[in-house]
């Protein structure tokens, strides 16, 4: 066999088939799978004419030569196992809960805190949970998000691997942060890495999703779905890391039931196009939501975030903070929808979108929607800024004797701490500083 | 058509739902668009073989495009306006009155009832009033006439200033700009042509009256302001119509040039009743150093889909866009505006209000573009609506495209309730619920009424106040 190329598997019908019979997966599955598939071959690519996708250049997102899986990876000790293109962005010793993994397709670590696993906290692969938590699986995953959405999670639908389900049983609170971490490294090779967290009533838990590649060309088209139940907490941060020529989508929808609270951060480094739709659905009365946002793009970055915090029941509360710094030709766009239904009576809902260019070249263009059919509204607001760094501001420091490039990189720093401060853990505050670090260039 | 409106208006708290039956059109007019009907309409005005053109090519446009859907518009799709149950054309008189004394007497005594020849000798420097159809009245004053002023219907402008007129018209908005552009550049009739020469200051507002009186009427007038460098010009239109059980539909094309120093003012007091369509394209182009102001009031209709624009082409030029917007119950007012600033140190200001009542929509939606290389340019957006019961719904879609770093743009919005504290107050200094709960929309209204001219104020207070009636208890 010396000389002959292994061909990569093509994106078809039979690949789904191939994917779930590597994971021997329950026939439900397969079947779901199938009926995934059939969704995505039946949706259109996005209109570049629609007001969603007009300001996102989807003339190169082809699916062409697109590997739909990559070869199998083993298992590995811990992450220093990994390949050292990926090992350079995690620490091996960290003060984690539990962490799972990622390589490609396969997730080729797991582990997880004993006395967590003693309280019935589960934290796996969601390839072996299909099989070892079947009814978990089976009832919970593809709830918040559905394969019907649009193209891409039809595509992810049918072609998820890996993954990591985070189950917390009722009361128990989890400390420390639980990671999942999706690693790219097979050229022009797509992977789905899909995140469920389900939180029953009365738990917590703070979540980190790292998505990292070294600067290959490839497709990361990911999911998360939260389910957090009565009285919950639920915090999540995603790093997105990735190298710039890869392209990301992903799809997060949160459900929050009774009182329940979620706390998501959005943290956009890497990639080359990055679309992210993060959708939180208050459905029980007092729940809570704050997202959080901090983009750095540059090149020619381009980082496109649709969110929508959606008031379904009386008492419910939200509050969206994004902020985008925007160097080179990078460009952003944010869509934001506040959708207070008829009977969320006495919500208040806040977006607040500012937008720091660097550049000439950069482009900033946010779009905060109000709809509001409820009328015992508390308060819905939302204000939006795109500006350059504030000369005045300049002028200032650099009479007290600081160098105008200095003092522009102070105010970018005092512009995203507002954010980065709000991170629930340092050690991701320190990874977020590093890639800025490297693209303010020093 | 006579349906009687009488028994139709009579709790509608809508002033001017009744129509005339004694009406007879000159022409007969027919239902539904096609060539025919587009050539039949230049044929009728004896046009000149481009204007023609212009219309056919327009009305080929109308057959292509698709209906608006999505992010632009209020989703026409769901009303059933049914466009082959329209008069395109319904033309009034023979001739047009020189002297208010030549107007018919039916005609007359709808403008009569509205205050229109009152209005004109109180405080304008012109009133043109349009019927249907066709302008049948107008008039300036004479010593603006002596300055250059120009003002008179759209159709005597192509004959009387064929070369003036061609030079402008069309050029701001083009006939394929959007489906409705479309029909209106196909079928227009009547509207306000005025041109204002270097330097000339007109103090006083010239007035168009904008009036539908037949049943499935459609109205497409055609409005071209070119205010030449260093003048000033504040022209102000009201429009009514008959409340009938079918719909009507108004789609007018207002095209503005706004030059180098000049500055035009252009109010709207939109109260037409609630069965008809308004579906208008406005657009101002705004030169160097100049100030470009709409002041749009949106009261009446069915559906209002309306964005007043302003290009902003040279540099120091300024534009502004106050937007007033109620929406009752079966009212959907889709209003808003864009400010495109596409020339370095230019300015912005957009400043919306919405109340919602009953069963009532009000979205704003608004676009604030700068343009690569449109450095200083300073821009905001400032939305704010109130909802008054739990029926009502407001929404707020701004977009903003910044393609240059060198600017200060801000947008903010905020939806609120009426205030129970403030309602609270109110009512322990011994005002009753509703007159609290007027005296509230009011206040709210307030920062866009005083740009009005006290009379035009006065009526829109009044018009609130119309529209609050039996809205709180």
């Amino acid at each position: 066999m010396t000389g002959t190329v292994t061909a990569l598997p093509s994106l078809n019908r039979d690949a789904v088939e191939a994917l779930s019979a590597r994971f021997g997966e329950p026939e439900w599955l397969l079947k779901r799978r199938l009926e995934a598939w059939r969704l995505f071959e039946e949706a259109p690519m996005p209109d570049p004419l629609s007001e969603e996708w007009r300001r996102t250049d989807v003339s190169n997102m082809s699916l062409d030569g697109l590997a739909p899986f990559a070869p199998p990876r083993k298992a590995i000790e811990s992450v220093a196992g990994l390949p050292a293109e990926l090992a350079v962005f995690l620490d091996e010793n960290e003060d984690l809960a539990g962490r799972i993994v990622q390589h490609d397709s396969d997730v080729v670590y797991e582990t997880l805190d004993q006395d967590l696993a003693a309280k019935d906290v589960i934290v796996t692969s969601l390839q072996s949970a299909a099989r070892e938590h079947e009814e978990i699986v089976r009832d919970s995953l593809f709830t918040a998000v559905t394969p019907a959405e649009w193209k891409y999670l039809g595509l992810h639908g049918a072609l998820w691997s890996g993954g990591c389900l985070v189950y917390v049983p009722k009361g128990v609170e989890v400390e420390l942060p639980i990671e999942y971490v999706a690693g790219l490294t097979a050229e022009r090779t797509g992977i789905f890495p899909h995140l469920l967290i389900v939180a029953e009533a009365n738990s917590s838990v703070t979540v980190i999703q790292e998505e990292i590649s070294p600067e290959i060309t490839g497709l990361v088209a990911g999911a998360v779905e939260v389910i957090a139940r009565e009285g919950s907490n639920v915090r999540f941060i995603d790093v997105q890391r990735l190298g710039k020529q890869v392209q990301n989508f992903t799809t997060m929808r949160v459900l929050l039931s009774k009182d329940a609270s979620f706390q998501g951060i959005l943290l956009g480094l890497g990639g080359e196009l990055t679309k992210t739709r993060l959708d939180v659905r208050m459905d029980g009365e007092g729940s809570e939501t704050e997202l959080l946002g901090l983009v750095f793009g540059d090149g020619d970055q381009h980082f496109a975030y649709d969110t929508r915090q959606d008031h379904v029941a009386p008492r419910t509360e939200s509050d969206l903070l994004f902020k985008s710094v925007l160097d080179d030709s990078a460009s952003f766009i944010w869509n934001g929808v506040v959708e207070v239904r008829r009977g969320a009576t006495e919500s208040a809902a806040n977006q607040t979108n500012r937008n720091l260019l660097l550049s000439d070249k950069a482009s900033a263009s946010p779009t905060p929607i109000l709809e509001i059919s409820a009328y015992d509204v508390a308060r819905c607001s939302h204000g939006a800024t795109v500006g350059p760094v504030d000369d005045e501001l300049i002028f200032y420091l650099q009479s007290r004797g600081i160098p105008a490039d200095e003092a522009q990189e102070m105010l970018v720093d005092g512009f995203f701490a507002e954010v980065l401060e709000r991170v629930p853990s340092e050690r991701v505050q320190d990874r977020v500083r590093a890639v800025l670090d490297t693209k303010l260039g020093r | 058509m006579g349906t009687k409106i009488e028994d139709v208006t009579k709790d509608s708290g809508y002033k001017f739902g009744w129509n005339d039956p004694d009406f007879k059109a000159v022409n007969e007019p027919v239902k539904g668009l096609s060539k025919d009907v587009v050539l039949g309409i230049s044929e009728l005005k004896d046009e000149p073989a481009w204007m023609r053109d212009f219309r056919l090519k327009a009305y080929n446009h109308w057959l292509e495009r698709p209906m608006p859907t999505g992010f632009w518009g209020g989703n026409i799709q769901n009303y059933d306006l049914d466009f082959d149950d329209i008069y395109y054309y319904v033309k009034p008189v023979a001739e047009q009155g020189k002297t208010w004394d030549d107007v018919p007497a039916e005609i007359k005594r709808t403008f009569d009832k509205l205050g229109i020849p009152e209005a004109e000798r109180k405080f304008l420097s012109g009133v043109e009033a349009q019927y249907d159809s066709e302008v049948v009245y107008h008039n300036i004053r004479e010593d603006l006439k002596k300055q250059g002023v120009i003002f008179m219907d759209t159709d005597s402008a192509l004959r009387e200033h064929p070369d003036l007129f061609r030079e402008y018209f069309g050029t701001i908005i083009p006939p394929n700009d959007n489906k409705f552009a479309s029909l209106n550049s196909a079928v227009w009739s009547g509207g306000s042509f005025i041109y204002v020469p270097k330097g000339v200051k007109v103090e006083m507002p010239l007035q168009a009256y904008f009036r539908i009186n037949t049943e499935n009427m459609g109205q497409f007038e055609r409005t071209l302001i070119i205010a030449d460098e260093g003048s000033d010009i504040h022209y102000v239109e009201g429009c009514t119509a008959p409340t009938y059980s079918s719909d009507s539909l108004h789609s007018a094309v207002v095209e503005i040039i706004v030059k180098k120093g000049a500055h035009v003012r252009y109010t709207t007091i939109q109260n037409w009743s609630d069965n008809v369509f308004n579906l208008v394209t406005k657009r101002m182009a705004v030169y160097g150093e100049a100030v470009g102001e709409w002041v749009d009031g949106n009261l009446g209709s069915k559906l209002t889909m309306k964005y007043p624009s302003t290009y902003l082409l040279e540099p120091g030029a300024h534009g502004e866009i106050l937007s007033l917007a109620m929406a009752g119950p079966g009212q959907h007012q889709d209003a808003g505006g864009k400010c495109i600033h596409a020339a370095p140190y230019t300015t912005s200001v957009i400043n919306s209000k919405s109340v919602s009542k009953g069963s009532g929509r009000t979205s704003y939606r608004g676009q604030l573009k700068v343009y690569p290389g449109a450095k200083g340019v300073k821009a905001t957006v400032r939305c704010d609506a109130l909802l008054l019961d739990e029926e009502s719904r407001s929404d707020t879609y701004p977009l903003m495209d910044i393609d240059e770093q060198h600017v200060t743009i801000g947008h903010e919005a905020s939806v609120s309730k009426l205030g129970e504290d403030q309602l609270f107050y109110l009512m322990s200094r011994g005002m009753d619920e509703a007159e609290a709960a007027k005296m509230i929309v009011n206040g709210f209204v307030e920062p866009i009424v005083k740009e009005l001219p006290m009379e035009y104020a006065v009526e829109l207070n009044r018009l609130i106040e119309l529209q609050m009636e039996g809205s709180v208890g």
